[in-house]
């Protein structure tokens, strides 16, 4: 994406807590994270598994799961409207027509019991109403758009008479049919097979370009990260320990647990010898430690990690990251 | 060519699944080809990778293999011996010395029983010796996968993903099988777990003198696992090479386009990428020919008409494609 079309900050999130208050204690899933994403950006929210990675994504839809999650402190901005304070009432106009999400598993996110057409036609009626005529017509372009041959046979389809690709195709174009210009997309291709990944992505891409809408994107894949996204953001525990630009991530990693994941993903090229591993377990997120939470696997541990929290240091131009031992730029 | 038999040999297997219609008047509609006319060797010790997509048999292969489905032609060998005639006391022993780890230890471990029970469970059906000698044995396997012996004691829903697919392992490896099926075993872990579990395997692979067939589609982890790669497309192997062989040079136009759909850990990629138009035909009615013309960048006109032998370009590396011959 060039420089030119990065437009306006469209999404703020700023020390976003979501905790889930349980009868053993609180578990502080999503702990204090701030990032932005400007118009036309892929930002993608790296991490393993319950860093809070899509817990975040459902705070910022306001659809947090059943059983005590509670989203407690912070603001998320929406064109500089906090979307917190909203009723639901409200939260139901802004999903769907401001921002929008695609999960990892399409059948879930499809009825098995309406064909493909109702489910388009209903996204679409919910923004506007129109004779049936046109709406059809609207939903054969949305396939059209979401390159499905033959939308038109599509259309009378049941969604276990397509493939998974096809399906998350079709979520896609239900997701992306209120033109919303921030879109969260949660694992969308973990359930794919690689050639058809490849597929979803450039046609993500592509209706990025066509429609200049903003994308936060949610993988634990580096591969997919290098693909898509503008910049990235490392979550750990909680919390977001570095974000910069992928390039630099990637080239000049800070904090060493990003290095550390880097190191350990298998290679294509180089030498095939012993992987790098992160040795331990992620702290429990019911007793979090004072200090930095990656301290007790940190190769490069220190007794003012143990102490406290390390702030947030500007290491490069929009490239942060949260180590007592990174040199500010 | 070594002159020592291959531990396991998989000799022109086909399984055909017939696809029926109707319940008291069962008419067979076709037959899905899962595995077409497929060979290759295993030798003791070394990793065979089986890559591919959904649908393209490998997992049906890793089955059969297991001895849990049976060939419709062909046969499969362990140690000279064809394992689909097997019965009694002679499949038994089959089953003590091949064992299988899956993609989601969730579904290997029984939630209502401790893993140190678990990993005895064969030890105990294979009277393998008294309790005390039980006992000891699941604690050197527990300490040989990187858990604490105390350990045993616990129920899965005690440990993290990577921890149970570690007990799933240490169950497999009790009875000291000859082949371990290891079936996508860390895709469903994070990546730094992943590694752990890749280097334990090599680890284990050392020092038991294990062979493996490793079923995955993650193409860096066969790079980094396997000595001999397979890769196959709607039932067929249209590719296979040692490993260091096949990355270096990949032939197949299917390998090519599977390598160029592998995201590569770094920012925007510029090499050329072969993307495949369209999805993996239907197994049931495989197109004619070469069973990829349909998506091949490269078609000619005979790729439709006749099917591509598997030739050997250069030394142990194979290919069926008419590119090269």
């Amino acid at each position: 994406m060039t420089p030119g079309l990065m437009g306006s900050t469209v999404l703020e999130v700023r020390d976003l807590h979501t905790h889930f208050f349980l009868r053993r204690g609180v578990v502080k899933a999503v702990d204090g994270v701030s990032f932005s994403l400007r118009r036309g950006e892929v930002l993608g929210l790296v991490g393993e598994s319950g860093c809070g990675k899509s817990l975040t994504a459902l705070s910022l839809m306001r659809l947090l799961p059943k059983g005590g999650a509670r989203t407690i402190r912070g603001e998320v901005l929406l064109d500089g409207e906090n979307i917190l304070e909203r009723t639901p009432a409200e939260m139901r106009e802004i999903r769907g027509r401001r921002i929008s999400m695609v999960l990892q598993d399409p059948q879930t996110s499809l009825n098995p019991v309406f064909t493909i057409g109702d489910q388009l036609r209903e996204a679409i009626l919910r923004r506007k109403r129109m004779p049936r005529g046109e709406v059809t017509k609207e939903a054969v372009a949305a396939l059209r758009r979401v390159e499905i041959a033959a939308p038109e046979q599509r259309l009378g389809q049941y969604p276990h008479q397509m493939s998974g690709g096809m399906k998350q195709r079709v979520v896609g174009a239900i997701a992306i049919s209120g033109e919303p210009s921030v879109l969260i997309a949660d694992e969308p291709t973990t359930a794919l097979d690689v050639t058809i990944q490849l597929q979803y992505l450039k046609l993500l891409k592509r209706l990025q370009a066509e429609t200049g809408m903003a994308i936060l994107f949610i993988t634990h894949d580096f591969g997919v990260v290098g693909r898509m996204c503008d910049r990235v953001a490392v979550m750990y525990a909680g919390r977001i320990v570095e974000c910069g630009p992928v390039r630099q991530i990637f080239e000049a990693p800070q904090h060493p647990y990003t290095r550390a994941l880097i190191a350990s993903v298998p290679k294509m090229t180089g030498p095939v010898g012993r992987l790098t591993t992160i040795e331990g377990q992620p702290p429990s997120l019911m007793d979090l430690p004072v200090g930095c939470r990656f301290a007790s696997r940190c190769a490069h541990v220190e007794q003012r990690c143990l102490d406290a929290y390390p702030d947030t240091v500007q290491v490069a131009r929009e490239h942060t990251a949260d180590c007592w031992k990174v040199t500010p730029a | 060519m070594s002159v020592v038999p291959p531990l396991l040999r998989v000799e022109r297997v086909r399984k055909h699944f017939a696809l029926t219609k109707g319940i008291l008047f069962t008419r067979t509609l076709g037959h899905i080809k899962a595995v077409d006319d497929v060979s290759f060797d295993i030798r003791a010790g070394e990793t065979l990778g089986l890559v591919g997509e959904s649908g393209c048999g490998k997992t049906t292969t890793s089955r059969m293999i297991l001895n849990l489905e049976e060939p419709t032609e062909g046969r499969i060998l362990l140690e000279g011996e064809p394992i689909h005639a097997l019965q009694g006391e002679a499949l038994h022993a089959y089953r003590v010395k091949v064992q299988a780890v899956f993609q989601d230890p969730w579904s290997s471990l029984n939630p209502r029983m401790k893993v140190g029970r678990t990993i005895a469970e064969s030890l105990i059906v294979n009277a393998w010796g008294d309790r005390a000698k039980i006992a000891e044995r699941v604690r050197e396997l527990l300490l040989q996968v990187g858990l604490r012996p105390e350990q045993a004691q616990q129920y899965p829903h005690e440990f993290s993903g990577g921890q149970r697919q570690r007990v799933a392992l240490a169950a497999a490896l009790a009875s000291r099988p000859k082949l371990i099926v290891l079936d996508e075993p860390v895709s469903a872990l994070d990546v730094s777990i992943r590694a752990q579990m890749m280097n334990l395997l090599k680890d284990i692979q050392a020092q038991d003198d294990v062979a493996y067939l490793l079923v995955a589609h993650d193409l860096a982890t066969v790079r980094h696992m396997a000595d001999h790669t397979v890769v196959m497309y709607l039932g067929k192997i249209v590719e296979q090479a040692p490993t260091a062989a096949l990355f270096e040079d990949v032939r197949h136009p299917y390998t090519r386009a599977l390598f160029s759909a592998v995201l590569v850990a770094r920012p925007n990629p510029q090499e050329e990428e072969i993307e495949l138009k369209g999805e993996v035909p239907s197994p049931l009615d495989p197109p004619s020919g070469c069973r990829f013309h349909t998506r091949c960048p490269y078609v000619m006109p005979r790729c439709s008409q006749h099917e591509p032998a598997l030739r050997e370009v250069s030394p142990g590396h194979s290919v069926a494609c008419y590119l090269f011959e």
